[in-house]
């Protein structure tokens, strides 16, 4: 006779895609949204505090940068005599520091990026692909600049760039390799955040499958996915070169920072002209870079 | 086949044999594939089924060449390929997650594959334009893979792994993300593909529905091997063990007694399925299409009855309290709480140790 019976899982025969009802979605679309954007009201008070606290500042540089002689009667002249005086040959010997410190930094951002393409984006896109569990890893490890005071850093520096300087001598452009270690969180962040975006393994390995070396992968493949991270990742690195001071100035480096500050005593106009300027070109970087970045979108590829 | 070929997509040779013989993948001290043999007959269509684990889509990466075997052999009309690249085996792929690249509108997806093997410019857009139409896209080859539903770009994938005619077709679960009623169109889409064009396929799937209505036939694994492999019509009658039985469709499992070559389920007496087997206690396989309601038998009490449009399917409680589905006619049906007899219509039954 039988004894006790049970039954082994099966999927149902059958099975329904249920639709959204439209009652329940108006509802939703009514209910408060907690949590949620700000209102547009509230977008563009905010929008509005922020340029102001923003502007200000700006606003403030370039009037002084306009003035003109003294006050008579109260009253401040404007012009752009100050602006033109840069580029008078006859205020060379002045703005030489100047101008090479401003070189210098440039080619430090140069080396910089180079280091942040060179290094950190094939480490991190092997990390990704092949090493996932060391992903923490280099997170922390890309992470700590951030936590550590850069005079704690320049103390650690020191030491190793007297052996910098026997290998590759004193010139300014040595100052990338302390960048590099310095600009790590700030490079690492925008990449991680595109790769986090996307299935990097899947798609390396859908096209692996259909025939690509692992060359084809990374050049037709993963950099163009990658292009938005990559960008703001270069930017950024650029911005932060630009406006590091510390260290440039205890490893007696001349650049456009130092030399800003020591023009400043001299001719504080020029000073914050270039300041302006500066800022000027950070602006002009992002929206090349936003635009680079969206573009990408909607560019056809072409192979 | 030549890389560069013009001939239209649907005359094509048929695909290739493909053997595994003794694959073992381990992954540090966890063993995914045990010694896998499995042998493809060119132009064979193979579901991989099993449960989550049970190594079905570690064999299909290896194949692939995603995934480097730890020991055995991956022979492709009789070559061995486990140490040739994946980029180089000729395999097409669609992955489970949708795998388009996202910069790459649908035509220039599936142009990759001819891209990366070199085929000029205009061949390999019209072939391209040509592959996307036998899976029903040549209107949306402009759009992007954020342009396309789930079933466009599992289409898409499947065109752009179709349009290098490939020796041998990987299909990673590629219903799986989609919802029921695309998941049943596009399966009888690619098995009407795979029949057209003759290629070997193998299909990895948890779903043994899926399984069942697209395959010539369907190795079961479980924990690294394959359990058991062959037509499904095979493996839904005769599975030859209770895991084959549990997981290929729906079984109940009853008590019974085994006194020679005969078991004795429900108070009948069945020949063995699966062959001569030790006297005593054992259970027995039974599917629910089995067993009948019938005027006299087995008394039962009807708990739950279920409407799955082209049949119903009655849960019941035998005196001793165990529960039993049957399946029967629509128009039979049976109130909860009613009292019922049960009837056994099968002649042989399957039977495992209890």
């Amino acid at each position: 006779m039988s004894g006790r019976a049970s039954v082994a899982p099966m999927s149902p025969q059958l099975s329904a895609v249920s639709a959204q009802p439209s009652a329940a979605r108006a509802r939703r679309q009514q209910s408060p949204r907690f949590g949620a954007e700000p209102s547009p009201a509230a977008r563009r008070i905010i929008l509005t505090v922020a340029a102001v606290i923003f502007l200000i500042p700006i606003v403030a540089m370039v009037e002084f940068s306009l003035r003109v002689g003294q006050p008579v009667n109260g009253v401040q002249g404007y012009g752009v005599a100050h602006y033109f005086a840069v580029f008078d040959p006859a205020n060379g010997s002045m703005y030489r520091t100047l101008f090479q410190g401003i070189g210098n930094s440039l080619t430090i951002c140069a080396i910089t990026v180079l280091i942040v393409l060179v290094l950190l984006l094939p480490t991190m896109l092997l990390v990704e692909l092949k090493f996932p569990r060391l992903r923490r890893v280099l997170e922390f490890i890309c992470i700590i600049p951030i936590t550590i005071p850069s005079i704690v850093l320049v103390v650690g520096f020191v030491p190793v760039y007297h052996t910098v300087v026997r290998v590759f001598g004193s010139a300014p452009w040595t100052l990338a390799f302390a960048v590099g270690i310095i600009v790590l969180p700030y490079a690492y962040r925008p990449i991680a955040a595109n790769m986090a975006a996307l299935d990097l393994v899947v798609l390396s390995e859908a096209s692996r499958s259909l025939g690509a070396g692992w060359a084809d992968v990374f050049r037709l493949i993963l950099l163009p996915n990658l292009r938005r991270g990559i960008f703001s990742a270069c930017f950024i690195t650029i911005a932060v070169v630009l406006g590091e001071y510390t260290i440039a100035s205890f490893l007696s480096r001349n650049v456009f920072q130092t030399s800003l500050v020591l023009l400043k005593s001299t001719d504080p106009y020029v000073a914050v002209i270039f300041a302006v300027l500066a800022l000027i070109f950070g602006f002009v970087l992002l929206l090349i870079i936003g635009r680079l970045g969206s573009a990408g979108r909607n560019r056809k590829a072409s192979l | 086949m030549s890389l560069v070929e013009t001939s239209p997509i649907r005359i094509t040779a048929p695909g290739a044999a493909v053997e595994l013989v003794g694959v073992v993948k381990d992954y540090g001290s966890q063993r995914a594939l045990s010694g896998v043999d499995l042998s493809v007959k060119p132009g064979e269509f193979i579901a991989l089924l099993g449960p989550s684990g049970c190594g079905k889509t570690t064999a299909l990466r290896a194949l692939a060449g995603l995934e480097q075997v730890t020991e055995g052999h991956i022979l492709i009309d009789g070559t061995d390929v486990v140490n040739v690249p994946a980029n180089r085996r000729d395999i097409g792929m669609v992955f489970q997650s949708y795998s388009l690249f996202p910069h790459m509108t649908a035509r220039e997806n599936v142009e990759f594959g001819l891209r990366m093997r070199k085929v000029a410019t205009a061949e390999r857009q019209r072939r391209a334009q040509e592959t996307l139409a036998l899976v029903g896209l040549e209107n949306l080859a402009g759009r992007y893979a954020h342009q396309l539903s789930g079933g466009q770009q599992q289409r898409v994938a499947l065109a752009r792994a179709l349009v290098t005619r490939p020796r041998v077709l990987l299909l990673d679960e590629p219903l799986s993300a989609l919802d029921a009623k695309v998941r049943v169109q596009l399966r009888e889409e690619i098995r009407r593909i795979q029949t057209d064009l003759k290629i070997t396929t193998l299909f990895v799937t948890h779903d043994q529905e899926e399984a069942l209505a697209v395959a010539d036939r369907v190795a079961v694994m479980r924990d690294g091997n394959i359990e058991q492999i062959g037509t499904p019509e095979e493996l839904y009658t005769a599975p030859n063990s209770a895991f084959v039985a549990n997981f290929v469709g729906l079984s109940n499992q009853i008590r019974a007694d085994v006194d020679g070559n005969l078991a004795t389920v429900l108070g009948k007496r069945l020949t063995l399925i699966n062959g001569p087997h030790p006297d005593g206690p054992v259970i027995a396989f039974v599917r629910p299409e089995d067993l009948v309601i019938a005027k006299e038998g087995i008394a039962a009490t009807v708990l739950t009855s279920s409407f799955l449009g082209s049949l119903r399917r009655t849960q019941l409680r035998l005196a001793d309290d165990s529960i039993i589905f049957v399946q029967h006619d629509v128009s039979d049906q049976f109130q909860p709480g009613a009292g019922v007899y049960l009837k056994l219509k099968s002649k042989s039954v399957l039977v495992g140790p209890r």
